[in-house]
């Protein structure tokens, strides 16, 4: 007799989470937004969620992308997909849809006019494979900035500088100041990202264009790209005591007077944020390196998992909605430092270094992304070579010039 | 009356001690599935291009040559023949001049060999972020002595890629030679306290008596501890992870960590399957010989 | 040498774990050239004794001199002596040669002295085909020899043998005996001896010392202790079958002693009593086996008529067990006239074969 009821009374609480209200469905969404700013930045969007009756279930993977996308990948290939996960804009995902793992939004993209509304478009192609939409861009993120601290280069006696070319030459008075000149984090992606700023704002859009999106060997061999290796080198002198791992130590660094500079994508703005900096006051940012003022138009985007669940499934679009509507995007990036993708919203909050952003934005003056043009193959390739280039001091500029040209060479 | 044998044959083979076999198929299907089936699968998918996910588009060999036209391939192999010379031979001395003073019936044994022991019981992501924080040069040894007044002293391996890869031993040994030591004990208790005695009598000086008679005598519990601690060498991953992240600039790259950064950073399955078929082949150059001259000798003897 | 032709001198040697004593104030003089064995139960202190003398654990108090020099405090290898384990401790991974070769080396002694010792050491102990093998494929028998060899190439002055023979076989152990004896008479060293085995104390040894509890109970010749054992203890240790031990008192009856057991009488006069006399009191009487005639029809000082209980035969003896008074008694006889259970036989010995000890202290008397 007491066995029944036990057996029952247990098939009972077992039933129980089952038996939610219908409509109110838990989403487990991953991402790598762990750093303050970030983290701030992703609460909007989980209150934004909870705010159509369904639950957010928060799934951040710490370590930065590189940690955290192998585990998106083995979770979803594995067979136990979460329902929503962060990668960045471009060719990351791009065998996961092929191999139909991802669900497609293209009735949702339809109704809401996804087309019309993100700008530039090439954010959504970045999401079409083969006229299907699967996934949604959140917001556009750009490299190409240069991060200064007013503090540093007080202390120096040297005035803040303007362009590249003066911040390499207030370099000598930095380091006499007792301060690191160009603060760059150890993860190699940093030091990649810093070569490929460099390479637009010395050798312009076009040189840019033909090496990652043509591939093409001749021109990342040639004399353009040997002067960007040369800054490069000017780069590796001026970071040589830079001993932090991520990046966003680095940019404590500068918030903290104790470098002058780094080269970071506008997501750094978040940190500031939240040291309560004021752009222009207590830091400078120089877009294109003050130099070519071009901004690269990356970010990150949301990809959906096929699931089994219906009540899961029909969450999954309301979430999607929700990550585009005009105020929930105007909340989430004003505290990450990115750029909304609708071109409909109201952006009179936006500080300093963002309105200047969304000025060459409306001027036109982007390029795409690197994740959106090379393989995460390729990419690791730069990774490698850029992290030894940084930390050899005897390793010549010709020859990791070389070594460039093979890998572009070699890329799909 | 006829004279039919009445002959019992013996009983098949296969079916004697029938419960032992039925209870071992599980692990037969495992090592046979699992390890063997494994091995192969990576071995052909090797010669693919596989991406993120595993395809049968093969390319012959040149997932291998890219491997090998790899600098930081080449840094993973330096740096493993680095390591694990250097981990085998320190480990053993270390190990065994531990085991022996511990031997000499002091008091306190069992403290002391729990201290030693202690850090084997931590995994190496614990042991790598430890060490890291220990030679940090901003609060770790470095900034202690200076601030006892030596200020020009300098101890900063993990920043300094010549000699990185010895701050990464450093964290090893003090990790792994806990275990030697004990192995060692444990052969040096086998010893016949009378050859000590015989020995003292012969007038031989300790120190020849452990390297002339007690350590040949010791050649199992070396070879145990050898096994040991080789397959800790190659399995080096986490350690290099926790501690350097492979840095600075790649210099403490180790090919455990080529396979992971490339099957699943680099979504390129088919380079990390290259990689880990070399790192078997590197294992079975060593093992293969070694169990010819263990094993095979001894069917002729 | 001035050292009246005593090989090894031990003085007021006392040795203590902690609060146990395990050798109490012993003393000990052993000649030049004699073969002395310690003798006694696990746990009486002859090893530990021995491993004294070889200086392999150190003296609480007390003194040990070897061939006049004072060698209380030197290692081992300077006391000119060698040592025979009984687990043999050969070196296993070194051939015999190498064996026997190896503390002469590290000694740093020359190449064709060590190549002389090792020739003359294998002749002695014939082991010269086995020279190149290693321990692992001699027998028990050969690597015991080469155990004596390693101590004889040191050309040392004293042999020490802690129970060397306690790991072989019966046959092996009375081969190897004569073995040992034999290189005794050869080489005429002073040899140091440890063993339980009785046997091999009685044959190889010029005294024996029995040992018990960390003290020395006798230190005589081996006939000496067998036929006039010092106490109770040595009396039961030596022989075997042991003495027969019969309980009652000692009464002086017309000043003549007579020892009074269960009704019988027993008359003492060819008794020899010690310094202090015969004296009346509680006392045992001891009788060996032997020492029992069976139905022998001649005139004994004593003769009684007991019963057959038990009959051993054991080969060449047989052994009968009685009852006198109402006490055991066994009896040692020619297999060839052996009585049969449940017969009577008269039995007849003479005290001056017997031994006479205190009831309380187990001291002769």
């Amino acid at each position: 007799m007491r066995y029944s009821i036990m057996t029952a009374a247990l098939a009972a609480s077992v039933a129980l989470p089952l038996a939610a209200p219908a409509g109110a469905a838990e989403l487990e969404v991953t991402h790598w937004w762990t750093s303050g700013g970030e983290a701030a930045a992703v609460a909007e969007f989980a209150k934004a969620f909870e705010a159509t009756g369904n639950t957010w279930v928060d799934g951040a993977i710490a370590g930065g992308g590189s940690t955290a996308r192998p585990v998106m990948v083995s979770r979803i290939t594995g067979g136990s997909p979460m329902a929503a996960t962060q990668f960045n804009t471009g060719r990351q995902a791009e065998e996961l849809v092929e191999a139909g793992l991802m669900r497609d939004f293209t009735e949702l993209a339809e109704k809401e006019n996804w087309k019309e509304v993100i700008r530039p478009v090439s954010l959504l192609e970045g999401c079409t494979v083969d006229g299907k939409v699967y996934c949604v861009p959140v917001n556009i993120h750009s490299w190409q900035w240069l991060w200064l601290s007013n503090k540093a280069f007080e202390e120096a006696g040297v005035p803040v500088p303007t362009n590249w070319d003066e911040f390499v030459a207030a370099g000598p008075a930095l380091e006499k100041a007792g301060k690191i000149p160009l603060a760059i984090g150890g993860q190699s992606w940093q030091t990649t990202g810093t070569f490929n700023v460099l390479i637009p704002a010395i050798a312009g859009k076009d040189v840019f264009l033909k090496v990652y999106q043509d591939h093409d060997a001749e021109v990342a061999a040639g004399p353009e790209i040997a002067k960007v290796f040369q800054a490069a080198d000017d780069a590796r002198k001026l970071s040589a005591k830079s001993n932090v791992q991520d990046w966003n130590q680095a940019t404590n660094l500068v918030i903290t007077g104790q470098a002058g500079g780094q080269i970071m994508g506008d997501w750094a703005q978040g940190e500031f944020q939240v040291a309560g900096q004021v752009a222009g006051e207590d830091y400078t940012c120089l877009p294109g390196l003050g130099v070519n003022e071009l901004i690269s138009t990356g970010g990150d985007s949301f990809y959906f998992p096929k699931l089994d669940d219906a009540d899961k499934t029909a969450a999954q679009e309301v979430l999607a909605s929700t990550m585009l509507n005009p105020a929930t995007q105007v909340s989430f990036n004003l505290k990450k430092g990115s750029v909304p993708v609708r071109g409909d919203v109201d952006v009179s909050a936006a500080n300093d270094c963002m309105k200047k952003g969304l000025d060459i934005l409306a001027k036109g003056n982007i390029i795409p992304d690197t994740n959106q043009l090379n393989t995460e193959d390729t990419n690791n390739q730069l990774n490698d070579l850029f992290v030894e280039f940084f930390k050899t001091p005897s390793m010549t500029p010709e020859d990791a010039q070389k070594r460039f040209a093979d890998i572009i060479a070699s890329a799909d | 009356m006829n004279t039919t044998e009445d002959t019992t044959r013996r009983p098949s083979q296969l079916f004697r001690n029938l419960n032992a076999k039925v209870a071992s198929i599980p692990m037969i299907m495992t090592a046979l599935l699992v390890f063997l089936g494994g091995t192969v699968w990576t071995i052909v998918y090797s010669f693919t291009n596989s991406k993120l996910l595993p395809r049968l588009k093969f390319v012959g060999l040149d997932q291998y040559e890219r491997l090998w036209s790899a600098s930081r391939w080449w840094t993973s192999i330096e740096n493993l023949l680095v390591y694990g010379v250097l981990s085998l031979i320190f480990s053993l001395v270390i190990g065994f001049l531990l085991a022996a003073l511990l031997d000499q019936k002091i008091r306190f044994e069992g403290l002391f060999r729990t201290i030693f022991l202690y850090p084997f019981a931590l995994s190496f992501v614990v042991t790598g972020l430890t060490w890291q924080w220990i030679l940090n040069p901003d609060f770790g040894v470095q900034h202690i002595v200076r601030s006892l007044g030596w200020e020009s002293f300098v101890f900063n391996p993990l920043y300094d890629q010549r000699i990185v890869i010895y701050g990464i031993l450093i964290a090893g040994l003090w990790q792994g030679t806990g275990l030697v030591m004990c192995l060692m004990l444990a052969g040096l208790r086998g010893i016949d306290e009378d050859i000590w005695k015989a020995a003292r009598v012969d007038g031989i000086p300790t120190w020849k008596t452990y390297l002339f008679i007690v350590i040949p005598m010791m050649r199992p519990v070396f070879i145990t501890t050898l096994v040991i601690i080789a397959s800790g060498i190659v399995r080096l991953y986490d350690l290099v992870v926790a501690q350097t992240s492979g840095g600075p600039g790649g210099a403490s790259e180790v090919p455990a960590k080529y396979v992971y950064d490339y099957m699943f950073l680099a979504q390129n399955l088919g380079q990390g399957f290259a990689a880990s078929t070399m790192m078997l082949l590197s294992v079975a150059i060593i093992v293969v010989p070694w169990a010819y001259l263990e094993f095979g000798g001894k069917k002729r003897g | 040498m001035g050292n009246d032709g005593v090989s090894v001198s031990i003085r007021n040697l006392s040795l203590n774990f902690g609060a146990v004593s395990v050798l109490k104030s012993l003393d000990l003089d052993i000649q030049d050239g004699e073969f002395l064995v310690l003798l006694g139960p696990s746990g009486c202190g002859k090893s530990t004794l021995l491993n004294c003398i070889a200086g392999l654990m150190d003296v609480t108090d007390g003194q040990i001199h070897i061939k006049g020099r004072n060698v209380t405090w030197e290692e081992p290898k300077d006391r000119g002596i060698g040592m025979v384990f009984q687990s043999y401790a050969l070196y296993p991974q070194m051939s015999v040669r190498g064996n026997l070769s190896f503390g002469l080396k590290t000694a740093g002694m020359a190449k064709d002295e060590i190549a002389k010792r090792v020739a003359r050491t294998a002749d002695v102990l014939q082991i010269e085909p086995l020279l190149d093998r290693k321990p692992s494929q001699l027998s028990g028998g050969q690597r015991q020899r080469v155990a004596i060899g390693r101590a004889l190439v040191r050309d040392v002055d004293v042999f020490l043998f802690d129970e060397p023979l306690s790991n072989l076989d019966a046959k092996l152990r009375s081969e190897l005996r004569v073995e040992i004896k034999r290189l005794h008479q050869k080489l005429a060293n002073t040899m140091i001896y440890v063993t339980h085995d009785q046997i091999e104390a009685m044959t190889l040894a010029d005294r024996i010392a029995v040992m018990r509890s960390g003290q020395i109970q006798q230190l005589d010749a081996p006939q000496t202790i067998y036929s006039r054992p010092v106490n109770r203890y040595v009396a039961d240790f030596i022989g075997s079958p042991g003495m027969n031990f019969i309980e009652g008192e000692v009464v002086l009856s017309d000043g003549a002693p007579r020892f009074r057991f269960d009704g019988l009488d027993i008359p003492l006069a060819n008794y020899q009593f010690d310094k202090a006399g015969a004296q009346a009191g509680q006392a045992t009487f001891g009788i060996r086996p032997e020492h029992v005639a069976v139905n022998s029809g001649d005139d004994w000082p004593f003769s009684a008529s007991v019963p057959v209980e038990i009959v051993e035969p054991m080969g060449s003896d047989t052994l009968v067990w009685s009852r006198l008074g109402k006490q055991a008694l066994t009896i040692r006889v020619s297999s060839e006239r052996a009585p049969r259970v449940g017969e009577n036989v008269t039995i007849g010995f003479d005290p001056m074969n017997a031994s006479l000890f205190d009831a309380a202290s187990g001291d002769r008397l």
